[in-house]
C-alpha cells in the first residue's frame, strides 16, 4: 500500500510537471499519464520490432521500386500477397513458364498464388501433372495456398479475364522465390518443379 | 478478491464499461449530483478527487456501498427546498399533535422543535444539522417526544427516513470499542440523513467518549484503521437522566452540566429541558393512562373497569417517591394494572362483562369484583431508610460511647460535604471511610458494621449498602496465586457496600504465611481502586490487630478511623441482658441485680478477653430460659412464664465462707492458719470501710512462697487459701492452677515464654500453685538455661496481672531461698514467706486417724500408740523425702489393702471388724525382732572387743530410755562414729552390719540400711564434683550408717581430691549427727596416718575398734561354719588338713582371715563335686563329707 | 498567436491524422486476427499492416494524449483514453502474431505448429500484459481491493 501511495505522490509531482506544460488541466481519466506512458513504450516496441522482423527476413529494399521487381519476374524477397501496383498494370511482362527447385519439402511443396495488382477477379484453374487440382481459383491479393507434389509440372490456365490480363504472382515458400506472372485466357503457365 | 475482481483483471475491457456505467460515456454524469461527487470516489481508486469540491475528502473502505447509496441518496434529500412560510406552518402542526400526545412538557416540545426548525432553516448541507442535548428528570416522556417529533416530520416529507438510531454508549467496553461501537455508528449514519440519539454518556467509556465528542466538533470521525464515521445531514441528540427540582428555563442547570462531559457539552448547539412533574401532572399523566388502559380492557376482554378515586392519589405518592414519573407509569400500567387483569380474566376468576372496581388498601392494589379482591401488585412505601431512625437505633445500643462519638462525627463530615455540594462548591471529593474496630469479641462490633453499612446507604455514601462479611478461609485460596482471585471475588461481591473482615489479625497470624500476604496485599489495592465505592471495616482483639496493621506498611495510612471497642462495665451488661429479655419478653427479678453484677464482675477478668462480653450476656440469658423452662415444667400451679429468677442464672446463694470449719479438718500448720486469720480480717476490715463509704484501694500482693517438705499440705492449703480469697472478693473465679516446671519449660528456644504465658492465661482470676519451683533454677546450665527464661517472663506476668493472680511457690525450704535469690524480682514479688514444718509423728498419726474416718475405716486403739512410733521412726528430720501427708495416705491405703485381704481370709468376722483397722493391718508388728540382732553378735566367733562394746552401748541407750521414760532430760545423742582397724577378711563389714541392725533396734538410728562405699564412690574425675558425689552418698546413707572401706585410700598426697572427701564427710558428718553414723575402716598403720592426716578426724571418730587377726582353730570353727549350713561336713581327715593349711597360711599379713577360710571352703566343694563326678552311684554320705584329699587340692588353690 | 498556431494545428490533426489513426488501431486487432486465422486454416501468407506503421500510429495516439490541446477528445470522453491504449496494444500484438504466421506460410521459417505457437504465445503476452496493466493501474470502481 505504501509503496503505492509512493508512486501515486510521483504521479502527482508527474502530474504537477505535466500540468506545468499544460495549462493545468488535471487527469482526464485515472491514471490517465500512465496510460499515455504505455503507448509511447508500445510504439517504440513496435519500432524495435519492425527492424528486428524485417532484418529476420531479409533485405527489402535490394529489389528497387515495384516496376523493377515485377520486371525481373522472380523476386527472392517479395512477402507473399504483396501488390506492388494498385492498378492492373503489370509492368508489361509476359506469360512465362519456369523451372522451380524446391529444398527438402519430403514429397509434397506449397505453392502460393495471389493477384500482384489490383483484385479483379481474374480466375484460373490450377492443373498437376495435367490433372486438375483447383477447377477454379479467384485471384485475390491474399494469396491462396496449394499444396503441390514434388516433382510434378503445375499448370495455371486462366479462365475468366475480368480486364487487363490475368496477372499473378506466385511463390514457393519452400525456396522462397516468387514468380511475377500473366497468362491469357485458356492458356497457362506450366511451373516444373524439381526437388533441390 | 472475488469473482467480479478477477473477471476485470482477465479482460481490461470490462472496466472500461465499468467506468462508463459510472463515470457515465460522456463522463458528465456525476457533475448531477452536486457534493455527491466529493463522496463518490472509492478509496480503491485512490485519486484524489474529481470535479470541484478541492478539500481532499479521506475515502473510507465502504467506498462501494457509498457509490451506491449516493446513486440512490441523489434521488432523496432533505427538504431543505421548502420556503419558510411552509416550514412555519408545518412545524405549528406538530407542536399542536406534540402538546396533544405529550402532556405538561411544553417548554421543553418548543425548545425541541426550535432546535429542529434552526436546521431547517439554516438550509446546510454535508454538515451536521444539529447537536441537541435532552435531559431532565427520567420518565418525563423526552425519548418519546423526540420519536413523535421525527414521526411528525417524516409524515411532513422534512426528512426522507422515519428511524431514530439510539446508541446506548455503556455497553461499550475497551476491547469492543474499535468493533462494536464503530460498526453501530456507521450502521446508524448509513442513510446519510436523519437522527440518531446517544444514551448513557455518563457512564461511557473514555475512548468512546473521545470518539462522540469529534463526530460532534468536525461532524465526522476517523478510527485507527481507516474506518470513517461521516455525521453530515444529521440531527444529534444526547440524552441524560438528571434529577432536577425546579422548573429551569433559560440557562443550562448546574446537575445537567455536571453529567455531561467538557467537549460534548462544548459541542451542543441546542439544548431542551424537560420539567420535572408535579404530582398534579402525574395524576393527570396516570389517569390518562389508566383510562386508555381500561377502554383497552373493555374492547378486548369486556371487563368494565372503574377506579376508586383515592387510587390515583395513592399511585402518584408511590410513583413521586421513585422520581422515575414517566417510566414508573408506564410499568405500573402496563405491566401490573394490564396484564394483571388480563391474567385474572385468562384464568377465569375475572367473567366477560364483569364489573371490576380497582382500589387501593394500605400497600396493595386490588381489583375487587363483589366480594372477592384479587391483589394485582403491592407497592410497599418503602422510605429510604431516614438517617435519623438508624442513628436512633444505633444510640439504643448500650455503652460504645467512642464508636457512637465516631460515627456521629462521620455522620457531620458527610451532612456538611452535602451541604458543600449543594452550595455548588466543589465536592471535597470522597473521603475514604474505611475503618478498623478493634475490642474483644462479643462487644458488639458486627452488629456496629452492619448498622454502619445501612447508615452509610442512608447518608448515600454507597450505593447499595450492603455488609459483606468474609473471614479469613473466604479471602485465602488453597494455593499459591488462587488467593488474589478470591479476594478480588469477595471485593466485588461487597462494591458498593461494606466488606466486613472478622478476627482480620487472622491474615497475618505468622509471618511466613505467603497467603495471608497476598491477601493482604489485594485488599488494600482492592481499596484503592474502589475508593469511593467500598468502605473496609476491619475487626479484631486491640494488640492483635495493632501487629497486623503493622505488616503492610500501606495499611495503617488507608484506614483513618480506628475505634476501640472497650469491654462492657457490669452495668452494661446488665443492661444489655434487660434489653435482650425485653426483646424475648422475658422479665428479670428485680431483686436479684446485685448478684448479677457480682456475676458478671467474676466473669469480665481484664486480662483475658475470652470472657465473651455481650455474647457472655446472651449465652447467660438463654441458659436461664432453658433452666427456667425445666424448672417451670416441674413447678406446678400458676406458672409465671415471664419471671427469670437467681436460681436460672445459677446464682446459689454461695455459703460464706468459713474459715473455722475449713481449719478444722487442717492439723498442724498453724502459723499458716494464723496468717490466713490475719488476711481474713484485713478484708473484713476492708470491706467494712467500704460499707463505710471510705474507699480505699484495698488489692495488695499476695503472692506467697511455701516452703517445707513434700506433703506437708502445701497444695490443700493452697487450694484452701484459693477458695477463701474467691469467697471475699479479692478472686473472681478462685481455681487453682497446679503446675510444675516441666508446664512451664519447654524443649526449644522462645518457646518457654509462650508457654509460661499460656499457663498463667489460665491461671488469671485464680491461684497459679508452682510446685518444686526451685527446680526451674538450674545452677549446672550456664546462663540458667530455659528455666531462667520462664522465671523472667514470670516475673513480667506476675506484676502485669497483680490484682487478679495470686502465684504460690512451694519447695523445700533451703532450696527455695537459693531460688529467690537467683532473680533479683521474685524476691520482691513475693513478700510473704510460710514454713510448712514437718508434721510431728503425733500430728501424723492424728491424720491417719482424720482420713481413715473420712474413707469410712475407724482405728484399733492401740494402733494409734503403734502408729505414733512408727512415725517416729519414719520422720527423718533433715532427711526430707519422707512425704509426711503423703506417707500418712500411702500407709493407711496399704493397711486398708492388708485389712482387706485379712477380712477375706477370715470366715466368721463381725460387722464392725469389718471396718476396723488393727495393728497388723499396718505392718507395725515388725519391731520386736531388737531381740536377736544381740544373739547374731553373740554367733561370731572372736572378736570380744567389738562384742563388749556394742554390748555396753546398747546397755546405754536402754538405760537412756529409762532415764527418758522417768521424765529426766535426755543426755543427748552420744557421737557414735567409730573406726574398724584390722586385717581384710577379719569381719569389719559383717561386724558393721549387724552393728546398724543392732543400733536400729535400739533406736538410735532410723533405718537399719547400711551403705558400703570406698573411695571410688566418694572421689570423682573432676574439680568440685567429688563434693557433690560425696554429698550425694551421704545423703543416701542418712538415718542409717555410712560404711567407709579402705578408708585410708582417700589419705592421697594432699593435691589429689581424697582431701576433699573427707572434708565434706566431716562437714556432713556434723550437720547431720544424730542420723548418720560413719565407719571407717582399713588396715592399722594406714588408719592411724589417716587419722593424723586431718585435725578433726580423731576427735570426731572417738571409738576405735581394732579388729584382731584369726587364730588357727577360729579360723577351722569359721569354716566349719561356712560349711554346716550348705550340708556339708568335715570328715576327721578333712579337718586336720584343714588345719595345717590354716597354719601353714596364718600370721601372713596377707592372710586374708575370714576369707581365707571362705575361699578354702568353696575350692573344696568344688574338688568335692570333681571328685563325686566319677563315681556313678554316690552315697548320701560321699555327698556331704569332704575328705582329706579334697582339701589338698584346695589347698593348693587357696595359696 | 500561439494559441491560433496551436488551434489550427489541433484542427489539422483531428481532420487528417486522428481519425485515420483511429479507425487503423480500433478495428486492425480485428482484422489481423481474422487473417491470422485464415492464414492458419489456408496456410496463405496474409499481409500485416507492418510494426512500422504501427509504430507510427503509435506515435501519433500518444500525441494525442500528450497535448492539451490535442486530448480534447478524451475529456470530452475520457473512457476512450484507455480504450484506445487498449486497441493499440492489441494491435500490435495481433500483427506481431500474423508475421509470426507469414513467417511460417510465406517463408517457411519455421515449421507449422511453431508458428502457431508462437501466434498464440504473443497473443497471450500481449492479454496478459494487459491484464496486469489494469490490474495495476484500473480503471472500473469495482476493482476495489
Amino acid at each position: 500500500m505504501l509503496k503505492k501511495t509512493k508512486k501515486d505522490l510521483v504521479h502527482d509531482t508527474d502530474n504537477q510537471t505535466g500540468f506545468e506544460e499544460e495549462d493545468q488541466q488535471p487527469e482526464v481519466i485515472y491514471h490517465e499519464h500512465s496510460h499515455r506512458k504505455s503507448v509511447f513504450f508500445g510504439t517504440i516496441l513496435a519500432v524495435v520490432l519492425a527492424i528486428g522482423l524485417s532484418m529476420m527476413s531479409g533485405s527489402y529494399t535490394s529489389e528497387g521500386s515495384a516496376e523493377e521487381v515485377v520486371a525481373n519476374r522472380i523476386s527472392k524477397s517479395t512477402l507473399a500477397g504483396e501488390t506492388p501496383f494498385t492498378d492492373e498494370t503489370n509492368a508489361g511482362i509476359t506469360a512465362k513458364d519456369f523451372e522451380v527447385t524446391v529444398g527438402d519439402s519430403g514429397g509434397d511443396a506449397k505453392m502460393l498464388i495471389w493477384d500482384f495488382n489490383s483484385e479483379d477477379n481474374d480466375e484460373v484453374q490450377i492443373l498437376v501433372n495435367g490433372q486438375p487440382l483447383k477447377e477454379k481459383l479467384i485471384l485475390a491479393n491474399n494469396p491462396a495456398a496449394i499444396s503441390i507434389p514434388v516433382p510434378s509440372t503445375v499448370t495455371v490456365k486462366g479462365l475468366k479475364d475480368q480486364g487487363g490480363g490475368i496477372s499473378y504472382a506466385v511463390k514457393f515458400p519452400n525456396d522462397k522465390v516468387t514468380y511475377y506472372n500473366v497468362v491469357g485466357m485458356n492458356a497457362g503457365n506450366t511451373y516444373t518443379v524439381r526437388p533441390l | 478478491m472475488g469473482f467480479q475482481r478477477w473477471l476485470r483483471i482477465l479482460l481490461p475491457e470490462l472496466q472500461l464499461v465499468d467506468y462508463v456505467q459510472a463515470k457515465g460515456f460522456r463522463g458528465k454524469k456525476q457533475r448531477m449530483g452536486g457534493q455527491a461527487q466529493a463522496m463518490v470516489h472509492p478509496g480503491a481508486l485512490r485519486t484524489e478527487s474529481v470535479g470541484g469540491s478541492p478539500q481532499h475528502v479521506p475515502h473510507s473502505a465502504g467506498g462501494v456501498g457509498e457509490v451506491v447509496k449516493d446513486a440512490k441518496y441523489g434521488m432523496k434529500q432533505m427538504g431543505l427546498n421548502r420556503s419558510n412560510e411552509e416550514l412555519d406552518t408545518i412545524f405549528a402542526e406538530i407542536k399542536k399533535d406534540l402538546n396533544s400526545k405529550i402532556l405538561r412538557q411544553e417548554a421543553f416540545i418548543d425548545e425541541l422543535l426550535v432546535s429542529y426548525k434552526k436546521a431547517f432553516f439554516k438550509r446546510e448541507k454535508g454538515k451536521v444539522q444539529n447537536t441537541i442535548l435532552l435531559a431532565g428528570p427520567a420518565g418525563t416522556g423526552k425519548y418519546t417526544t423526540l420519536q413523535l417529533l421525527v414521526d411528525q416530520l417524516y409524515k411532513k416529507k422534512l426528512v426522507p427516513y422515519k428511524r431514530v438510531a439510539t446508541i446506548d454508549l455503556r455497553n461499550y467496553t475497551e476491547e469492543d470499542i474499535h468493533s462494536n461501537f464503530v460498526l453501530d455508528c456507521s450502521a446508524a449514519f448509513e442513510y446519510g440523513i436523519g437522527t440518531v440519539c446517544f444514551i448513557g454518556l455518563e457512564k461511557a467509556n473514555a475512548e468512546v467518549l473521545k470518539f462522540v465528542s469529534r463526530l460532534v466538533q468536525q461532524g465526522y470521525f476517523r478510527t485507527s484503521n481507516s474506518l470513517m464515521v461521516d455525521a453530515s445531514n444529521y440531527f444529534l441528540v444526547f440524552y441524560s437522566d438528571v434529577d432536577l427540582k425546579a422548573e429551569v428555563h433559560g440557562q443550562l442547570p448546574v446537575e445537567v452540566a455536571n453529567k455531561i462531559p467538557a467537549p460534548i457539552l462544548k459541542g451542543i448547539q441546542s439544548y431542551a429541558i424537560s420539567a420535572p412533574l408535579m404530582p398534579a401532572d402525574v395524576e393527570a399523566i396516570l389517569r390518562g393512562k389508566l383510562q386508555t388502559a381500561a377502554r383497552r380492557l373493555e374492547s378486548q376482554t369486556q371487563l368494565n373497569v372503574s377506579f376508586e378515586p383515592d387510587v390515583f392519589t395513592g399511585l402518584v405518592e408511590r410513583i413521586m417517591v421513585t422520581k422515575k414519573y414517566g417510566e414508573a407509569i408506564e410499568s405500573l400500567v402496563e405491566k401490573d394494572f394490564y396484564q394483571g387483569l388480563v391474567d385474572l380474566r385468562s384464568r377465569g376468576t375475572l367473567l366477560a362483562g364483569d364489573f371490576v372496581q380497582i382500589q387501593l388498601q394500605q400497600d396493595d392494589l386490588l381489583a375487587a369484583k363483589g366480594q372477592q379482591s384479587f391483589l394485582l401488585k403491592s407497592i410497599p412505601m418503602v422510605e429510604e431508610e431516614k438517617i435519623e431512625d438508624l442513628l436512633e437505633e444505633l444510640d439504643r445500643l448500650t455503652g460504645l460511647h467512642s464508636v457512637k462519638r465516631a460515627i456521629h462525627e462521620l455522620l457531620e463530615t458527610v451532612k456538611a460535604e452535602k451541604m458543600r455540594q449543594e452550595a455548588g462548591y466543589k465536592t471535597a471529593g470522597k473521603m475514604a471511610i474505611h475503618m478498623v474496630f478493634t475490642g474483644n469479641p462479643g462487644t458488639g462490633k458486627t452488629t456496629v458494621a452492619r448498622l454502619v453499612s445501612r447508615i452509610l446507604k442512608a447518608m448515600g455514601l454507597l450505593s447499595q449498602g450492603q455488609l459483606v462479611e468474609a473471614a479469613r478461609q473466604d479471602l485465602v485460596g488453597e494455593y499459591l496465586g488462587s488467593t488474589a482471585p478470591k479476594t478480588n471475588a469477595a471485593i466485588e461481591r461487597s462494591l458498593g457496600g461494606v466488606l466486613f473482615i472478622d478476627e482480620a489479625y487472622a491474615l497475618s497470624r505468622d509471618k511466613q504465611d505467603p497467603f495471608g500476604m497476598e491477601a493482604i496485599d489485594t485488599l488494600v489495592k482492592g481499596m484503592e481502586d474502589h475508593r469511593d465505592n467500598l468502605v473496609l471495616v476491619l475487626a479484631g482483639y486491640t494488640n492483635e490487630m495493632e501487629d497486623f496493621l503493622r505488616t503492610n506498611p500501606g495499611l495503617q495510612s488507608r484506614f483513618p478511623y480506628i475505634i476501640e471497642f472497650p469491654d462492657y462495665t457490669s452495668e452494661e451488661m446488665y443492661e444489655i441482658l434487660e434489653g435482650m429479655a425485653k426483646a424475648k419478653d422475658f422479665t428479670i427479678d428485680r431483686g436479684i441485680k446485685e448478684q448479677l453484677l457480682e456475676l458478671f464482675d467474676s466473669k469480665q477478668i481484664s486480662g483475658r478477653n475470652d470472657a465473651g462480653n455481650g455474647r457472655l450476656v446472651r449465652n447467660m440469658l438463654e441458659d436461664a430460659i432453658r433452666k427456667q423452662a425445666v424448672r417451670l415444667n416441674q413447678e406446678t400451679g400458676a406458672k409465671d412464664y415471664k419471671l427469670i429468677t437467681a436460681g436460672d442464672f445459677g446464682i446459689a446463694e454461695r455459703p460464706q465462707f468459713e474459715l473455722e470449719p475449713a481449719f478444722e479438718n487442717i492439723i498442724g500448720l498453724d502459723n499458716v492458719k494464723d496468717f490466713i486469720r490475719s488476711l481474713e480480717k484485713q478484708i473484713r476490715a476492708n470491706e467494712k470501710r467500704k460499707k463505710a463509704g471510705v474507699l480505699t484501694e484495698q488489692s495488695q500482693t499476695l503472692n506467697i512462697v511455701f516452703s517445707g517438705n513434700p506433703g506437708t499440705g502445701k497444695t490443700t492449703m493452697a487450694r484452701m487459701l484459693a477458695e477463701m480469697l474467691k469467697s471475699m472478693g479479692l478472686l473472681k473465679r478462685g481455681h487453682l492452677i497446679e503446675v510444675d516446671r516441666s508446664n512451664l519449660v519447654a524443649e526449644y528456644m522462645g518457646q518457654t515464654a509462650v508457654k509460661t504465658t499460656e499457663v498463667v492465661q489460665s491461671a488469671l482470676g485464680g491461684v497459679l500453685f508452682i510446685d518444686e519451683a526451685y527446680s526451674l533454677v538450674e545452677e549446672g546450665v550456664q546462663g540458667g538455661g530455659f528455666g531462667k527464661e520462664a522465671i523472667d517472663t514470670l516475673v513480667r506476668l506476675i506484676e502485669n496481672h497483680r490484682n487478679d493472680l495470686v502465684v504460690i511457690l512451694a519447695g523445700y525450704t533451703d532450696e527455695m531461698e537459693k531460688f529467690l535469690r537467683s532473680n533479683p524480682g521474685l524476691g520482691s514479688r513475693f513478700p510473704l514467706k510460710i514454713e510448712f514444718p514437718d508434721y510431728t509423728a503425733e500430728q501424723l498419726t492424728m491424720i491417719t486417724v482424720i482420713q481413715a474416718k473420712a474413707k469410712g475405716f475407724n482405728l484399733n486403739v492401740d494402733v494409734q500408740q503403734a502408729l505414733t512410733q512408727f512415725y517416729e521412726k519414719k520422720q527423718i528430720p533433715g532427711k526430707n523425702d519422707s512425704g509426711n501427708g503423703r506417707l500418712v495416705r500411702n500407709t493407711l491405703e496399704s493397711a486398708i489393702r492388708n485389712q482387706a485381704v485379712r477380712i477375706v481370709e477370715a470366715e466368721n468376722v463381725s460387722p464392725e471388724e469389718l471396718n476396723l483397722l488393727t495393728i497388723n493391718d499396718f505392718g507395725l508388728l515388725d519391731n520386736q525382732p531388737k531381740v536377736n540382732a544381740l544373739k547374731e553378735l553373740d554367733a561370731i566367733i572372736g572378736l570380744d572387743e567389738v562384742k563388749t562394746f556394742v554390748r555396753s552401748l546398747s546397755a546405754q541407750i536402754e538405760v537412756a530410755n529409762k532415764r527418758k521414760a522417768m521424765g529426766l532430760p535426755d543426755m543427748g545423742a552420744q557421737s557414735l562414729h567409730m573406726v574398724f582397724k584390722g586385717n581384710p577378711g577379719t569381719g569389719k563389714t559383717t561386724i558393721a552390719r549387724i552393728l546398724a541392725r543392732m543400733l536400729k533396734e535400739l533406736g538410735v538410728i532410723k533405718l537399719d540400711h547400711i551403705v558400703e562405699t570406698d573411695r571410688s564412690g566418694l572421689v570423682a574425675g573432676y574439680v568440685g564434683q567429688t563434693a557433690l558425689k560425696t554429698r550425694e552418698v551421704l545423703e543416701k546413707a542418712l538415718g542409717g550408717i555410712l560404711f567407709i572401706d579402705e578408708a585410708y585410700a582417700l589419705m592421697g598426697d594432699g593435691q589429689d581430691f581424697g582431701q576433699e572427701a573427707i572434708d565434706t564427710v566431716v562437714k556432713l558428718m556434723d550437720d547431720h549427727r544424730e542420723n548418720l553414723i560413719v565407719i571407717l575402716a582399713g588396715y592399722e598403720e594406714d588408719m592411724e596416718q589417716l587419722l593424723d592426716s586431718n585435725a578433726g578426724l580423731r576427735s570426731r571418730f572417738p571409738n576405735v575398734i581394732t579388729f584382731p587377726d584369726y587364730s588357727v582353730d577360729e579360723l577351722v570353727e569359721i569354716s566349719i561354719r561356712i560349711l554346716k549350713p550348705k550340708g556339708y561336713e568335715l570328715s576327721p581327715d578333712g579337718a586336720e588338713a584343714l588345719r595345717g593349711i590354716c597354719a601353714r597360711v596364718e600370721g601372713g599379713a596377707s592372710s586374708g582371715n575370714g576369707r581365707l577360710a571362705r575361699n578354702i571352703c568353696e575350692a573344696a566343694i568344688r574338688q568335692h563335686a570333681l571328685r563325686l563326678s566319677e563315681i556313678d552311684q554316690p552315697t548320701i554320705e560321699d555327698l556331704t563329707v569332704l575328705k582329706r584329699e579334697d582339701f589338698l587340692q584346695a589347698g593348693g588353690v587357696a595359696r | 498567436m500561439k494559441k491560433i498556431i496551436k488551434f489550427v494545428w489541433a484542427l489539422f490533426f483531428y481532420i487528417f491524422l486522428f481519425p485515420v489513426t483511429i479507425l487503423v488501431i480500433v478495428f486492425g486487432p480485428l482484422m489481423t486476427f481474422t487473417d491470422l486465422l485464415d492464414v492458419y486454416k489456408l496456410g496463405a501468407p496474409r499481409l500485416g499492416m507492418g510494426l512500422g506503421v504501427i509504430a507510427f500510429l503509435g506515435f501519433i495516439l500518444f500525441l494525442s494524449m500528450k497535448y492539451h490541446s490535442l486530448s480534447w477528445i478524451y475529456r470530452k470522453f475520457p473512457v476512450l483514453l484507455p480504450f484506445f491504449q487498449m486497441c493499440f496494444v492489441s494491435f500490435i500484438v495481433m500483427d506481431l502474431s500474423l508475421t509470426f504466421a507469414n513467417l511460417w506460410a510465406d517463408r517457411m521459417i519455421i515449421g507449422k505448429t511453431a508458428a502457431i505457437g508462437l501466434s498464440v504465445l504473443t497473443i497471450l503476452v500481449g492479454r496478459a500484459f494487459l491484464s496486469y496493466w489494469y490490474y495495476k493501474y484500473p480503471i472500473s470502481y469495482k476493482m476495489v481491493r
